[in-house]
């Protein structure tokens, strides 16, 4: 698993010192991120052809597909958003701006090769433009955002998302996206190099760069 | 190294990214339906192709290009350019010194050519440059 991370990250003996120890970086981050990855892609059951096939119908003019659609992407889309923008609002104005964007571009949708990074990277954009906008309006702050909400109804987990949450307030955005783009929808830093316009290795240190910001906020904090 | 990940990945434990608001979705299928509805935006092409004004346009353009090109192909050459040439012809043979100036002689009179050099040098690395730039004797070559 690790060296299959190692080729994917371009590693070879032929690279710099320094190459060498960003992608063992990330190939680490990657294999102790496996678990999560895995029950993230588990979760959102969204195997290649799912994604192909109903593009591929709405691009015939299915509702159905448009439906079943949203059901698949709307809560990835809306948590890269909001991670982007800090703001549940600006995050549901991306999510309708992505679908009607979908939609009145339907006639292209057959030609898109891969659907899912396609509408990551059309959210990724948007969220970006929707957050510029925002921060020209007023200095809102994110630490009212939340990132994160304990997955059942268990009180000391709700205490700890809302103290991630706070902490994630924290990071870069652009940190923040990479992070959630590898943790919770189990992207590779290839996928999201593609997704968030930087190189490779960029998004592999975005990602290293965040987790140890978090931790040193983690420390700060207790 | 596990360490340093251990903190981020117990921090993330048992938790997720909320979910849209479930308003959200009426509203966007309700508008994704309606433009899905609608006929779809024609791309630059299409548009030009089905618009009869921007077609007559194009047609335009390409008859006015084909009709400049043909008109300055045939056109005689102005009488200013004429008279212009007679006149240097004049000046030359008029003056011996202003043709000495046009023609610009060498800087070495007996410099020869690069290629000629390398040909007549005796020396190895003179035929391997020769070999290299492409410039093999023929008769070097054959025997």
């Amino acid at each position: 698993m690790r060296a299959r991370h190692a080729n994917e990250n371009g590693t070879g003996s032929d690279k710099s010192p320094g190459l060498v120890r960003l992608c063992t970086m990330s190939a680490v981050a990657e294999h102790v991120d496996e678990q999560a990855s895995t029950t993230a892609s588990a979760q959102l059951g969204a195997r290649p052809e799912t994604w192909r096939r109903l593009f591929d119908e709405l691009a015939d003019g299915s509702h159905m597909a448009l439906e079943e659609l949203y059901d698949l992407a709307s809560a990835q889309l809306y948590g890269l958003a909001l991670w982007r923008t800090g703001s549940p609002e600006d995050a549901s104005d991306v999510v309708h701006e992505v679908f009607l964007r979908l939609a009145q571009q339907r006639n292209r949708l057959s030609a898109i090769r891969a659907p899912r990074s396609w509408l990551l990277t059309v959210t990724h954009r948007a969220a970006v433009d929707a957050a510029r906008r925002r921060s020209r309006r007023q200095s809102q702050s994110l630490e009212e955002c939340p990132f994160l909400e304990a997955a059942g109804a268990d009180s000391d987990r709700t205490l700890d998302a809302r103290r991630a949450s706070l902490l994630l307030a924290g990071l870069p955005p652009a940190q923040r996206d990479v992070i959630y783009l590898h943790h919770f929808l189990g992207c590779t830093f290839a996928v999201i190099g593609d997704i968030v316009g930087v190189p490779t290795f960029t998004a592999a240190s975005r990602y290293r760069l965040g987790l140890d910001k978090l931790r040193r906020l983690m420390e700060v904090g207790s | 190294m596990n360490d340093t990940q251990q903190p981020s990945t117990q921090l993330f434990a048992g938790m997720q990214p909320p979910g849209p608001p479930p308003g959200l979705r009426p509203d966007v299928l309700a508008s994704a339906t309606a433009a899905l509805e609608e006929e779809p935006p024609m791309d630059r092409w299409a548009q030009l192709w089905h618009s009869r004004p921007l077609r007559l346009a194009w047609a335009a353009t390409v008859l006015a290009l084909v009709g400049a090109n043909l008109a300055i192909t045939e056109a005689p050459a102005p009488s200013s350019a004429r008279a212009a040439g007679s006149f240097l012809r004049s000046l030359a043979e008029a003056d011996a010194e202003v043709a000495e100036i046009a023609r610009l002689p060498r800087l070495q009179l007996d410099a020869r050519s690069l290629a000629a050099a390398l040909l007549g040098s005796p020396s190895r690395a003179g035929r391997q440059a020769t070999a290299a730039l492409g410039l093999t004797d023929h008769k070097e070559t054959k025997s």
